[in-house]
């Protein structure tokens, strides 16, 4: 009996005790399992802390590539669970592997994301041999990765502007081929441009610009975004809108019409199709052909509350009005079939009479899942 | 047989010697533990004098700051240690630690929180994340805009795309919230700047927007989820302030343009409610037992004793500010108006003095008080200290950045630390 509270006080103070580490969680495996899926369980959280802490404790330098490996398929949480733990480890670790984390990063048989991960840690501990990596990846199915290069390019092609134009031009060209993230994008075309290279933004990304366009129909008082109007009431139900129809506006009765955006961004002005309607509705629609059945991201810059359709089903719907607007502001997925698809938005203004809101436009685009611009073909 | 008769006759077992010299030596380790401990918690304490969050302790008072702000040879800049990326978002202090979060990346999604030695401007650890929700902002703003905040052992940092980050002040990971995964449309693609705080081990942001608009509670230690409140869907910058009640409980103040709430930190159940609108942009103040809310005028309300609203005690028009918040020092509250600053007496709302700042522009930055000293910085970076003289007040110092400053400086140990756009600076 006495043995027996000796060793229950014994066992007790030892686990009260925060000299000594705390006992493990289980092992490394089950540990990072818990974090690859801290936010899709209940009390995930609390177990992917105590995992982390685990982990911290128990992984050297030498186990990073595990940590790497674990960032495949994951979501963008769990990746950045794993991210904080690495960089834990690495700070802890004395010296890190960097040819077997350089090795890691180029093998493109490893996860994109922890490729990415694996070089950023290169770069801190030996940022020459990172560069001259980096430039391989230009390519590279990493989009991190890519991205990394793509700055690189974009660093190397400013330097060269001032002495060598026409090698800055072939640079920044090859970026701009490479090129997916939107930022990225719109500085290559800024910059070729002031180089009197004739590259158009809307161009470069592929906006689609040619749309039916109908309205304007009601939205005072924001009843419009939930409305359904008869080309949505069409479209929803059999993919197709009936162009030759004359549905009963906000005004009266109402006309599909041609509207075309920039030939420079492939902005889309409805205020000016619609001469500055406010609480209004209008509804675009246009085709896509698409050679296969095939993935795709549907990708829309918009300041105001927006609906899209494809092939009749809905794929993204924000009621923001005027809270700021970039290019690709609004992704979602979506599957395109082999052959025509059917797309129809719905571009609703609001009544604010400020001077900042009366914008009342859109640029659309369709996408690879890896951001690669898609034409109609 | 009591409890201690029975611990006793048990110690009279040869078995017994054995548990006494265990609990002797547990006793003993105890207290090389405790020697060890206490004056970790002795620091942690001190650090309570530090500056933990926006506007240190939601006045943006300390006690002592510098006398000056010169940059030149033989001037008073300690330190000076280019960041990682942007950031809007104030510095914070605990103890020795200064914490400062940035965003860089073509669209500012890669996310830093770095930490820093106070006495140095060594970079002591860093942490990198990307942004899990809508990293968009205005070119003058950063995804790094909420100031970070810190309970003195554990450092909250928030993102306008609503990436939610508590690290040691070791730099270790301890948890990660995306809440802009969670909730895709929070967000404002303006830029949000909400600052987190930290109230009886919760966390509480304040996310308001035409999207998604909440207010949610999280857990400290574990990073899980204690509760979430619809708000307004409405475009709001103000953040959440924490305020004691006599009866030592402690409430969330929210304001918006339509009202202001006090709610519960653990259950986010409302304790008081106002239906006024205030400001969306300045947040709420506290000094002592004065809340002041910000507005097309400033509400000064005092905290009763009875756990109801507080009592208006005043309001005027004369300390409305635009952007920044109010800070209060004592028995002084004072309101930037642009470039006029404008000092009052707190308990009456009497108007004291205003002065033009000649060579400031307007700005976003809440100013911060030491004393009798107020530093300001616009948004070019060009900052002064104003000297608060009883009924006038004097320009003592001014400096140039070279840079922008959005961000609030915080003052600590005597020493001034101002997030530039690109730079962290320290002052002492």
């Amino acid at each position: 009996m006495i043995r027996k509270r000796w060793w229950t006080f014994a066992a007790w103070a030892c686990l009260a005790c925060p000299v000594c580490p705390a006992p493990a969680a289980g092992t490394v495996e089950e540990s990072i399992d818990a974090v690859r899926v801290a936010g899709s369980v209940d009390g995930g959280f609390q177990a992917a802390a105590e995992s982390a802490g685990h982990l911290r404790r128990s992984l050297t330098g030498d186990d990073l590539p595990k940590l790497l490996d674990a960032m495949r398929d994951v979501d963008p949480v769990a990746e950045n669970w794993l991210r904080g733990i690495i960089t834990d480890v690495a700070r802890k670790a004395e010296g890190l592997p960097t040819e077997s984390l350089a090795d890691y990063a180029m093998d493109r048989s490893n996860n994109p994301i922890g490729r990415g991960m694996a070089m950023e840690l290169v770069r801190t501990e030996t940022p020459e041999q990172a560069t001259k990596l980096i430039d391989q990846c230009l390519d590279d199915p990493s989009l991190p990765l890519r991205e990394m290069a793509v700055e690189q390019a974009i660093d190397k092609a400013r330097s060269a502007a001032a002495g060598d134009k026409s090698s800055a031009i072939a640079i920044y060209q090859a970026a701009l081929t490479n090129a997916r993230q939107p930022k990225q994008l719109q500085t290559i075309v800024e910059a070729l441009n002031k180089l009197g290279e004739s590259v158009s933004l809307g161009g470069a990304f592929a906006m689609i610009t040619d749309w039916q366009a109908v309205g304007p129909f009601d939205n005072v008082d924001g009843v419009g975004f939930a409305a359904v109007y008869p080309p949505e009431q069409q479209f929803a139900s059999s993919a197709v809108v009936d162009l030759a129809a004359k549905p009963e506006g906000k005004h009266g009765v109402v006309s599909w019409k041609e509207v075309k955006g920039s030939d420079d961004d492939g902005k889309v002005d409805l205020a000016k199709a619609f001469d500055k309607e406010k609480g209004a509705v209008a509804y675009l629609y246009t085709e896509f052909d698409s050679p296969s059945e095939q993935a795709v991201q549907v990708r829309l810059s918009c300041i105001t509350a927006n609906k899209v359709w494809i092939n009749g089903r809905e794929v993204m719907a924000n009621e923001v009005y005027h809270s700021g607007s970039a290019i690709d502001q609004y992704t979602a997925d979506a599957k395109l079939r082999a052959g025509t698809n059917t797309i129809l938005l719905k571009i609703c203004q609001n009544e604010q009479t400020e001077s900042w809101a009366q914008e009342w436009e859109f640029q659309f685009r369709l996408t690879d899942p890896n951001g690669k611009a898609l034409t109609s073909e | 047989m009591s409890k201690n008769e029975s611990v006793v006759a048990i110690a009279k077992s040869n078995d017994d010697r054995r548990f006494w010299v265990v609990l002797s030596w547990c006793c003993l380790v105890a207290i090389a533990l405790a020697a060890i401990i206490a004056p970790v918690a002795t620091a942690a304490s001190a650090e309570s004098s530090g500056w933990m969050g926006f506007r240190g302790d939601g006045s943006g008072a300390a006690v002592d700051g510098p006398e000056t702000l010169d940059t030149g040879e033989g001037g008073n800049l300690a330190w000076k240690v280019p960041m990682p990326g942007r950031s809007v978002a104030g510095a914070i202090v605990v103890g020795d630690l200064v914490v400062t979060t940035s965003s860089a990346g073509p669209d500012g999604g890669r996310l830093f929180v770095t930490g820093v030695d106070l006495k140095t401007g060594e970079v002591r650890w860093e942490q990198s994340f990307r942004s899990t929700g809508r990293p968009f902002c205005h070119p003058t703003s950063a995804n790094a805009a909420p100031t970070p905040v810190s309970d003195g052992e554990n450092v909250i940092a928030f993102f306008s795309s609503n990436d939610l980050v508590c690290l040691s002040t070791r730099g270790d990971l301890i948890w990660y919230r995306g809440l802009g995964f969670d909730h895709p449309k929070a967000g404002n693609d303006v830029g949000m700047a909400s600052s987190p705080i930290i109230a009886e081990d919760a966390v509480i942001v304040q996310i308001e927007c035409k999207g998604d608009s909440f207010a949610t509670g999280i857990d400290l230690k574990t990073g899980e989820d204690l509760w979430r409140i619809d708000r307004p869907k409405s475009s709001n910058w103000s953040s959440p302030l924490p305020i004691d009640r006599a009866d030592g409980t402690v409430e969330v103040v929210m304001q918006c343009g339509t009202d202001v709430v006090a709610v519960d930190p653990r259950t986010g159940q409302s304790r008081w409610k106002l239906d006024e609108g205030r400001a969306t942009v300045p947040s709420p103040t506290l000094s002592g037992d004065y809340l002041m809310l910000p507005g097309d005028d400033l509400l000064v309300m005092k905290i009763n004793d009875s756990g109801s609203a507080p009592d208006e005690a005043w309001r005027s028009g004369s300390f409305s500010p635009r952007n920044a918040s109010v800070v209060a020092s004592k028995d002084r509250l004072y309101a930037l108006k642009g470039s006029v600053l404008v000092a009052g007496m707190i308990e009456t709302g009497d108007r004291l003095w205003q002065e033009r700042l000649s060579g400031l522009s307007g700005g976003y930055a809440t100013p911060a008080v030491a004393g009798n000293r107020i530093y300001v910085f616009d948004q070019s970076g060009n900052g002064a200290i104003i000297e608060d003289s009883g009924d006038d007040a004097e320009i003592i110092a001014e400096v140039s950045l070279e840079e922008s400053v959005l961000a609030s400086p915080a003052l600590a140990d005597g020493k001034l630390i101002v997030r530039g756009v690109d730079h962290l600076f320290c002052f002492e």
